[in-house]
């Protein structure tokens, strides 16, 4: 007899979603899916509309990453310009995405994983927030805070404010940083450093607490996607794609982002709203890959700034496999968007006013991809005469995870569930995968944390058999 | 330094009453000593800037009472700070008992709320919180005025 598990919602993940367990007729996980259960449609809305709103349209995706959706839209909205934007603005625009990267990276490890990983997976589900982690260790609670804090105030201090800011622009930015923003957002630099590093000391303390979770959590061979830069380092606003074996062995020569479609491709299934790209040519489901912090610091050969550099040796040495390892992939990157802001602001040029390019349309055909926090994004736009949007494709770095989340439900599911007993801690491992990928369902329903888990035990004519809440 | 935070989506009518306010008050009350601030809805991170404030008001929407009503009231530190167990959305006293634990900060701290009756997609204030406006105005301004001048009255 086959019965069913619903986790319904997932809890502390940015969005809506939930999995289903199949069990089989001896009680074992026979399947697993996870689904994404919102539908937000901006491909669709966007169409006859201006490309020129496209950014601060596109930033409304999200309320917590609307910076890396501002990024790729008007790279997009430059190549529509078929302008190449004033240098400087390329490095404010660089300045404001690291920003976004450390600030969404801590968020992701202080307020959403921290708690697993301090408080223990078993741990009482009222104790495992960011507040639950101050009775434990009061500083690395307000570390997460202050950490959080620098980057949003670094965003805010270039774009005006913290969430959808208009300042990046077709072109390049609205305006240009004066030395008063450079020297405020430099001052706050090094207290974020000590942080960034104090906490990737501690987490090498307690890593080895979780060798299990490491070897079950979404551990198992995958190609891997992102941008690089001509080094073959670290690249986070622009570069090549590159894609590469489990290994990290480039399976194809590095490419331009405009030629993303030759390599991928998306398919849909009927279970969830959340598509599922694909390697083109291994085909759906065999081309599976990753995206996303572990991805990148997988594919590079080095990061490209000193302590960065230390923490990506030591970050070698892991199981590049286990996805549990994009909690100490997102600690490294974190010094690298500290010390790269650092590095950036002492461009002698930094201060110029010459931050835009003005163009009509001379394309009518535009794509721009930038690396978001959670991997690859890629917007590509297509407009008519007037510059009205005739269509809009968004390939968002959750989505290129789909697959492999999906797998890697399974695969917790299949180490820690048993259907006779079911248990939070067991419970919360199959979410903690989820959680380890940092899936960004749709920030701006701003809705998670409150909803309570409910799992649901049916048996194969739909009756209740078992059902837990919290 | 006083703490005037409006929190809200200026994108679900009269759920942006709070941030609306602040700014409004804010070009009327320039005064030194206050900090105005607004933002989409309370995240941990307003725990730290309030632990640093002598005295905070918080400016709401609230579904709570009737329609316009304005209400004014005082907020208490939460015996239990993690009862709520939640991680992006917090409510004022979420964010004052977190600066007492996390920061050793106790600050006045008020809220004021107006009732709100439309929160659906869209900009613009529903009739009943229009019409309320003028006295939400003069109780944020009266307050803050009156806090600044308790907390930062020269000597």
């Amino acid at each position: 007899m086959t019965q069913q598990i619903l986790i319904d919602p997932v809890t502390r993940i940015e969005g809506h979603a939930r999995i289903t367990l199949q069990l089989d007729d001896s009680g074992q996980v026979a399947d697993a899916q996870f689904h994404v259960t919102q539908l937000r449609g901006f491909e669709k809305f966007c169409e006859g509309r201006p490309f020129t709103e496209m950014p601060s349209l596109m930033a409304r995706i999200c309320g917590i990453c609307p910076v890396s959706h501002l990024m790729a839209s008007a790279k997009a909205c430059d190549a529509l310009l078929a302008v190449k934007i004033p240098a400087v603005a390329v490095k404010l625009r660089r300045i404001m995405n690291l920003a976004q990267i450390a600030q969404s990276h801590a968020l992701s490890f202080f307020y959403l994983s921290a708690p697993d990983l301090l408080l223990g997976m078993d741990e009482d589900p009222a104790k495992r927030n960011v507040f639950g982690v101050h009775e434990v260790e009061p500083t690395l609670a307000r570390d997460g805070i202050k950490l959080r804090q620098t980057g949003q105030q670094i965003i805010e201090l270039l774009g005006g404010k913290r969430i959808h800011p208009a300042w990046v622009v077709p072109g390049g930015v609205s305006e240009p940083l004066n030395a008063a923003k450079r020297d405020q957002i430099k001052a706050m630099l090094p207290e974020a450093l000590t942080i960034a590093q104090r906490t990737l000391d501690w987490f090498q303390t307690v890593i080895d607490r979780y060798t299990e979770e490491i070897s079950a959590f979404a551990n198992f061979p995958t190609l891997f996607m992102g941008l690089v830069n001509p080094s073959g380092g670290l690249e986070l606003y622009d570069g090549q794609l590159r894609i590469t074996d489990p290994a990290g062995v480039p399976i194809t020569d590095d490419f331009d982002p405009q030629d993303y479609a030759r390599y991928l491709a998306e398919a849909a299934e009927s279970y969830s709203y959340l598509k599922s790209p694909y390697y083109k040519p291994l085909g759906y489901p065999d081309g599976l890959y990753r995206v996303g912090p572990l991805a990148r610091l997988n594919i590079i050969s080095h990061c490209g700034t000193p302590l960065a550099d230390q923490a990506f040796a030591a970050f070698r040495q892991l199981d590049r496999q286990s996805s549990f390892h994009y909690h100490f992939a997102r600690l490294v990157e974190i010094l690298y968007c500290l010390e790269s802001i650092d590095r950036l602001l002492d461009e002698p040029d930094i201060l110029s006013e010459h931050v835009r390019a003005h163009a009509i349309p001379n394309n009518n055909e535009g794509i721009g991809v930038s690396e978001a926090p959670r991997g690859t994004l890629i917007h590509h736009y297509q407009i008519d005469s007037n510059g009205l949007m005739t269509s809009a494709r968004l390939m968002i770095a959750t989505g290129h995870n789909n697959l492999a989340m999906n797998r890697g439900v399974l695969q917790v599911a299949r180490r820690f569930v048993q259907a006779d007993h079911l248990s939070e801690g067991m419970l919360n491992r199959v979410e903690a995968v989820i959680r380890t990928f940092d899936p960004c369902l749709s920030c701006s329903t701003h809705a998670l944390g409150q909803m309570p888990l409910h799992i649901k035990l049916l048996a194969p004519d739909g009756h209740l058999l078992d059902e837990v809440r919290r | 330094m006083l703490l005037v935070i409006g929190y809200g989506n200026p994108l679900r009518r009269d759920d942006g009453v709070g941030p609306w306010l602040v700014e409004y008050v804010s070009c009327v009350i320039p005064d030194p000593f206050i900090e105005w601030r607004t933002c989409l809805q309370l995240t941990p991170e307003w725990a730290e800037p309030l632990s640093r404030a002598d005295c905070a008001i918080f400016v709401d929407a609230t579904a709570e009472g009737h329609s316009g009503q304005v209400m004014w009231s005082r907020l208490e530190v939460l015996d239990d700070l993690q009862s709520r167990g939640i991680v992006h959305h917090l409510i004022p006293q979420d964010l004052l008992t977190a600066a007492h634990f996390l920061y050793g900060a106790r600050p006045d701290a008020y809220l004021l709320t107006v009732t709100g009756e439309d929160f659906s997609y869209g900009q613009g204030f529903s009739p009943s919180v229009q019409a309320q406006l003028p006295l939400a105005i003069e109780y944020l301004s009266s307050a803050a005025s009156i806090q600044a001048l308790l907390h930062f009255s020269p000597e």
